[in-house]
């Protein structure tokens, strides 16, 4: 699509309209959510900033110990409000993604998700071996 | 670049590698104090927008987490005070404040709010000298 061209020494790209198109079509900003995480000697809690985005445009996956989270928030304001300042218009798209290496301790078949609010709150339990064992001595 | 999903391999490059590639973030024991530290530096700001119509102003503020009941507001001197608390289970759980200067010429009598999915929205109703007169051409 990109053709180089030379000319005394000086090379340079032309874009073809296909590349231009390419990028000015992709609306959504992907951006990577505020988000605070916790444990004890069960399981890990991580809270997720999600803010206005829906259930049902929200995916939680966990596979060989990577946890992806993405969620999609559109502007839905009124078409006859006005955007001030750096004020998205409405209809515009954001993308949170986040994607946490859980490691081997957490029991991926045992994970649980809440939206509420805003906040999508994890929990993650810790395979039986991974939690701390007592010892007895004799 | 090509991204380093695989966080197991045991050789020391490509664990610097995982470990500077902020895309991807560790529950490994070795980080957990880094990462720590990264996330409870990241709770505060909470992102307005700006709208009007010819009727109000708007502003349209980030509060993921915040419950409706565990939200005030509050008018003061052309300040628009909002105090809160987030999510029992989040450790940012205090009460938070954060103030919004908000324009002139508000009815302060008349501003409405309303909460959804972790976005507060304010109308601020302009005064009437501030609404857009119509002159009829005679």
């Amino acid at each position: 699509m990109n053709e180089n061209s030379c000319k005394d020494g000086v090379c340079s790209t032309e874009i073809t309209p296909t590349t231009k198109t390419a990028l000015t079509e992709a609306p959504a900003t992907v951006r990577k959510p505020r988000y605070t995480s916790r444990y004890d000697e069960q399981a890990w809690e991580v809270n997720v900033s999600l803010p206005g985005v829906q259930r049902d445009d929200l995916t939680v996956s966990i596979e060989n110990e990577i946890l992806e989270i993405q969620g999609n928030r559109v502007v839905a304001v009124p078409e006859s409000w006005k955007p001030l300042g750096s004020a998205p218009v409405t209809g515009a798209e954001t993308t949170y993604r986040l994607r946490l290496d859980v490691g081997p301790e957490v029991d991926e078949t045992q994970v649980s998700a809440d939206l509420n609010d805003g906040m999508l709150t994890l929990r993650l339990p810790l395979r039986e071996a991974a939690k701390p064992q007592k010892i007895e001595v004799r | 670049m090509k991204r380093h999903t695989n966080p197991t391999t045991n050789d020391l490059f490509s664990t610097l590698e995982w470990f500077f590639n902020d895309s991807l973030e560790s529950f490994s024991p070795l980080f957990r104090e880094t990462r720590r530290i990264l996330s409870s530096a990241s709770t505060a700001a909470n992102p307005v927008n700006w709208y009007e119509d010819d009727e109000n102003f708007y502003a349209l503020v980030d509060l993921p987490g915040v419950k409706k009941d565990a939200l005030d507001l509050e008018v003061e001197d052309g300040l628009l005070r909002l105090s809160f608390s987030r999510l029992s289970g989040n450790p940012a759980g205090d009460k938070t404040e954060t103030t919004l200067r908000i324009p002139e010429d508000i009815d302060t009598t008349a501003i409405e709010a309303g909460l959804e999915d972790g976005v507060l929205t304010v109308a601020l109703p302009k005064s009437e000298e501030r609404k857009p007169v119509s002159v009829k051409v005679s």
